[in-house]
């Protein structure tokens, strides 16, 4: 319904997203974890599978939940082998990001043994739920969507925190929105076809405001403002480094300013065997490829210089193969994928803009295609601003009635004198779909994360051909292939130095010399699906003793061969 | 007459110094390299000070020098330059010394444990010293840009030492506290002093980081092939050369003209290949720099290179920001790094914008600073240096709203109290001349040979590492002296409340009219215009008690009767910013007949309060 940010963000997020599911609105939330239950989850599949899945805590978030890091992978080495990282949760209210990640990591302990040689080459850590503190409001009564840990923050920047919650007018046991009906100088219309549905006032179009919209409750601080300023905290989902937006809601400090986030930062800072990150959140780049698509910030430079400053669209030489994973992704509907929201200090654009490495991301779940109304008068506009909420609202009213919440008076409360209405999308609603489907979205998903884990880069060393050029004189010709699909480092990676590029290097032993080649040189972002790059050294020493060649890198594997001085 | 037996005593001196070097500290360095060890840096002592030899009481002064304390209770040696240790010794003595001025802490700890010392310094016994208006001064960001430390060490100890004494001097810590942490980077501050290195190594501080991308840590550091604790440069002789000796300067090496026979290959920096892979020197101790590392404008590496992994990613940078953060009451700021003479304020990139009336500020404190200290320029970093991504200026600036200078200690106009040539020829026309006419030549280690386990027989020679970027010895307490007293400038101009005045009138039916005027006589404002904008730090309060409050206003225009009122919380008047050199007016109805007291509370810039009658 907004399509435009209000004054208030939290009234524009609310409204836009709803909360969860199908059966029974309020209180319901079978299928769903809170954060204890996911811990003891994934605790239990990791004892289930020892030597297989381990779990560790990545950090602790300020209301004292783990915030998980679960390895899946081989018993020995897989810190040193290319590596997927699955980051969920870190938008509090998508609860079903954690839920598929969850179901993502029991699915793959099931294929232990039937994908054995995925783990002899690769690793998967997964990150189920970033933001433990905010998803755990969806558990609550009321049930609310909360964007923000929960360390105490001035949300509103009036030097006060925390004092303005939300409240349930209602009693239903959601935080909806409430409109108020004004008799002028109002905000909002009702849509004239969906008349449940708000659309801000346009005086340019001779609309007469009728509505103020907030979200669900009393100014409890008597400032003027209603329910700006509830419990918590800093949004995950908005901390992290590229394009950070200082100074709004959610963000307090300065990006890494929460020890969640950081701890990511650090993970995969100091983890070089990720080669690819796969984010399971609000921000979609499966489903509409990054292909061509700018994100805001400072810059404005397609060079990423000094001078220009950073990038504000990948590198051009990576398109293709951001096309080429979107092409192959099929966990979700390919349609109706709702707008995703501006990057800002979100997750999978760090993965990429300031970590270099291939990063894609996908919603998870969000209402499909609404039945189509053909009746007099509720035909949408070709143009519609409210496409996203209208589609939603109809979807809800064919297949979940309690997603939307009818708008009803509230009786004996009046703001200004006018009367008060509660509705709108329940809390979750629109990211978090019924219980019944997150199995099958989990399989899914988990049958992508494998294909995933395929295509990373992984090198291989043909055998090296030794020729006799003159007594004690050998030429030595190694080629160096990559057998995954992606290359072995974005073009970004080559520009950041990181994460490393794959290692050639020769080890000669004592009594050896090299006439030509080096005994230390780096591959460039190697193009997988068998694409070779060869070396060649001259080398002087005696009829057989061995040399080794070693090559590779963490992101990408390693190799190696003790070759034999002799003519063969 | 004169520069003749100057040149013929350098002679002497040099010829020494390389038997010297040839028969004791190369053998020394040679035997170290043939056990594949870096070299020892023993030698390093030739340098670096030994525990001191004096243990006399100072013999008493008969007449104080203006500027300086006549009997100062810790007495320190300003001319050399302290390790950490030396660092946390000041410190313990000050705060011993002086208990009522200052208190020693720490803002935590460093990537290798040292604690990054703090000195909170004012007058303790005229109020809570996080609650007074308060100026932040740090040191050494850079690690080989030492002296920061020593000038604010400086700056403690002539506070400490001048208090009781100079009127000025108390009235500042009355109002003031400075919080002060000499070295921000310790770990490789005593890197730079116990460790081989030239002027600019290192620069970053000791977090182990892979340089070169080949997968191994901190593998190729300089190595000191003479073991006298400098790393200088290496030459070989060579008959294709492209260099030979300056006939100007025979310590000199310069590019040979086209067309000209060379005698000399330079091989560059002391060292060798440590780890095999065919490159010298090229993955040191650390490698970032971290003054790109701050979460205001950070960029990635490929940017700008050094910024580090992610901003905050620096144990030294979170623990200042925790402190910055939560001690609102620092109004501005000072870093202190070297060189060039530069009194530097943000933006460090071009895209970012400092607003304008914080513009005006930092002008009138730059114009002060290039009067207090002679060669120094007032500049701004993107526009009139380079353009830096994530520098420490910027954050405190911008996402905390602070009025922060970075000051570039040490000037080349400093050789001979006159600008100097830019360039290439600085060196030859200035440093050299210097070094001959008022070192002494002891600012050069001479040329001399030493084995190398790659390049054989070569030479190594060239500047020390304490040359160039530091002040020496004689010239340190005098720019250490005019560098602090612009921080102290700076000081004096922060934001600081005053209730000037509460009057009252009858209204009438047991109505009273207070009025209060609350003035900040300071150049800087209780908000910077970026901390307005933003709402980073609360407003100024102006409270009044002993009264029913009715109403509350601010007053727009005193003439003109105007005024705004304040509907929430009336007692309490909330006021956004009360400029620089200016007052702000608040009015009451009340009922009541006093006396009224008013109390000015601004977290930049201090509290006051006063009585109506008064």
């Amino acid at each position: 319904m907004l399509p435009i940010r209000t004054p208030l963000a939290a009234v524009a997020l609310a409204l836009m997203a709803g909360p969860l599911a199908a059966q029974g609105r309020a209180g319901n939330t079978t299928g769903y974890h809170t954060a204890a239950r996911l811990a003891a989850s994934i605790d239990s599949v990791a004892r289930a599978n020892r030597g297989f899945i381990t779990v560790s805590t990545l950090a602790t978030s300020p209301g004292g939940r783990p915030v998980q890091l679960i390895r899946i992978g081989a018993a020995e080495g897989a810190d040193r082998k290319p590596a997927l990282l699955v980051i969920a949760g870190a938008y509090g209210p998508q609860l079903a990001s954690s839920e598929v990640a969850l179901r993502v990591v029991r699915e793959l302990a099931t294929r232990r043994s039937s994908s054995a040689s995925l783990y002899e080459t690769h690793t998967i850590y997964v990150i189920p739920r970033l933001n433990p503190d905010a998803s755990e409001a969806f558990f609550a009564t009321p049930r609310a969507e909360r964007l923000g840990n929960d360390q105490a923050t001035d949300a509103d920047r009036d030097h006060v925190t925390d004092e303005d919650a939300p409240d349930d007018l209602n009693g239903d046991g959601l935080i909806t929105m409430m409109r108020v009906r004004v008799a002028g100088g109002g905000e909002y219309v009702a849509d004239s076809i969906d008349p449940a549905l708000l659309r801000r006032a346009d005086a340019a179009k001779g609309d007469r405001g009728t509505y103020m919209l907030y979200v669900e409750g009393r100014d409890d601080d008597g400032d003027g403002e209603y329910n700006e300023d509830g419990p918590g905290g800093t949004d995950l989902s908005r901390n992290f480094a590229h394009n950070y937006e200082f100074f709004t809601a959610g963000s307090p400090l300065h990006p890494f300013s929460a020890e969640e986030t950081r701890a990511v930062a650090h993970f995969v800072a100091t983890q070089d065997n990720i080669a690819a990150i796969y984010v399971l959140g609000m921000q979609d780049n499966l489903v509409k490829p990054w292909v061509g698509r700018r994100v805001p910030g400072i810059g404005g430079s397609s060079q990423g210089t000094s001078q220009g400053g950073p990038l504000t669209a990948i590198m051009p030489a990576e398109n293709p193969w951001f096309a080429a994973l979107s092409e192959r992704f099929d966990a979700t509907p390919k349609t109706g994928l709702p707008e995703s929201p501006e990057a800002a200090g979100d997750p999978l654009s760090w993965a990429y803009y300031h970590m270099a490495r291939f990063a894609v991301g996908s919603r998870v779940w969000w209402p499909g295609k609404a039945p189509a109304d053909t009746a007099a008068g509720r035909k949408a506009p070709s143009s519609d601003p409210l496409a996203d909420d209208r589609n939603a609202y109809r979807w809800f009213k064919a297949n979940d009635p309690s997603g939307f919440v009818e708008w009803t008076p509230v009786a004996g409360y009046t703001i200004d004198g006018n009367p008060v209405e509660v509705g709108g999308f329940a809390p979750g609603a629109r990211l978090n779909p019924s219980a019944a489907v997150l199995d099958s979205l989990g399989t899914k998903q988990a049958d992508w994360v494998e294909e995933l884990v395929g295509m990373l880069p992984t090198v291989s060393l043909q055998p090296v051909s030794v020729t006799a050029v003159g007594p004690r004189v050998w030429r030595l010709k190694a080629t160096i292939a990559n057998n995954g699909f992606l290359p072995t480092n974005t073009a970004l990676a080559l520009r950041s130095r990181l994460p490393m590029r794959v290692k050639v290097e020769l080890k000669l032993a004592e009594g050896q010399s090299l006439g030509s080649g080096e005994v230390l040189q780096f591959v460039n972002a190697l193009e997988g699906s068998g694409s070779t790059q060869e070396f060649e050294w001259l080398v002087v020493g005696d009829a057989g003793s061995t040399v080794t060649l070693n090559v590779g890198a963490p992101n990408s594997g390693f190799a190696s061969q003790t070759i034999t001085l002799r003519a063969r | 007459m004169q520069n003749e037996h100057s040149t013929a005593r350098r002679r002497a001196m040099q010829s020494a110094v390389a038997v010297f070097a040839r028969t004791t500290i190369g053998a020394a360095a040679i035997a170290a390299i043939t056990f594949g060890m870096a070299a020892p840096s023993t030698a390093a002592a030739q340098q670096q000070l030994p525990t001191p030899r004096a243990t006399q009481v100072p013999v008493a002064g008969a007449l104080a020098a203006l500027g300086s304390p006549p009997d100062p209770k810790v007495v320190v040696a300003w001319n050399r330059f302290y390790d950490h240790a030396g660092i946390m010794e000041i410190s313990r003595r000050l705060a011993a010394a002086h208990p009522n001025r200052v208190k020693m802490g720490s803002i935590g700890k460093s990537t290798e444990g040292r604690d990054m010392v703090l000195l909170t310094v004012t007058n303790f016994d005229t109020g809570d010293a996080d609650e007074k208006p308060a100026m932040w001064i740090d040191g050494n960001i850079h690690s080989n840009e030492i002296q920061g430390a020593e000038f604010s060490l400086y700056t403690a100890w002539y506070l400490a030492e001048m208090a009781d004494r100079v009127p000025a001097v108390d009235s500042l810590l009355d109002d003031y506290t400075l919080y002060i942490v000499p070295s921000i980077n310790p770990d490789a501050r005593d890197h730079y002093i116990h460790k081989p290195n030239t002027a600019s190594s290192p620069r970053t501080g000791l977090a182990p980081r892979d340089n070169d991308g080949d997968g191994r840590i901190d593998e190729d550091n300089l190595d000191d092939l003479d073991g006298d604790g400098h790393i200088t440069q290496m030459r070989r002789r060579n008959v294709n050369g492209r260099f030979k000796v300056s006939p100007e300067d025979p310590r000199l090496m310069i590019p040979v003209r086209p067309g000209e026979r060379g005698e000399y290959d330079l091989l560059g920096r002391e060292g060798f290949d440590n780890d095999g892979d065919g490159l010298v020197n090229e993955d040191a101790d650390g490698g970032y720099d971290p003054n790109r590392n701050w979460p205001w404008r950070w960029a990635p590496q490929y940017v700008q290179g050094g910024s580090d992994w992610y901003p905050g990613s620096l144990v030294e940078t979170r623990n200042i920001m925790d402190f910055v953060i939560s001690h609102p009451n620092i109004a501005g700021a000072q870093s202190y790094h070297n060189s060039g003479g530069m009194l530097l304020r943000g933006p460090g990139v071009p895209q970012d914008e400092y607003r304008p009336a914080d513009v005006r500020v930092f002008d009138e404190l730059g114009r002060v600073g290039e009067e207090i200290l002679p060669g120094y320029r007032y500049m701004v970093v993107w526009s009139d240096l380079y353009i830096v991504w994530g520098g420490e200026l910027d954050w405190f600036y911008g996402a905390r709203g602070i009025l922060t200078f970075s000051n570039e200690l040490w000037t080349p106009f400093l050789y001979f109290y006159k600008d100097t040539e830019r360039g290439e020829n600085r060196y030859q026309t200035t440093e050299s001349r210097f070094n001959s006419l008022l070192l002494m030549g002891e600012a050069m280690v001479e040329w001399h040979e030493v084995d190398h386990p790659q390049y054989g027989r070569i030479e190594v020679g060239g500047t020390k590492k304490n040359f160039g970027r530091v002040e020496p010895g004689f010239l340190l307490q005098s720019d250490a002296h005019r560098n602090m007293m612009f921080t102290l400038f700076q000081t004096s101009q922060m934001p600081l409340v005053e209730v000037d005045s509460v009057t009252t009138r009858s209204l009438g039916g047991g109505l009273t009219e207070v009025t209060a005027v609350v003035a900040n006589r300071r150049l800087a404002p209780t908000h910077t215009q970026q901390d307005v904008e933003n709402k980073i730090s609360r407003p100024d309060h102006i409270t009044i008690s002993g009264a029913r409050v009715i109403a509350g206003f601010i007053v727009d225009d005193a003439e003109a009767g105007t005024a705004t009122e304040q509907k929430r919380d009336p007692a309490t008047i909330k006021i956004a910013n009360i400029p620089g050199n200016s007052v702000v007016r608040v009015k009451w109805i009340v009922q009541g007949n006093g006396p009224f007291t008013v109390t000015a509370d601004s977290p930049k810039g201090g509290s006051d309060t006063k009585r109506s009658g008064q």
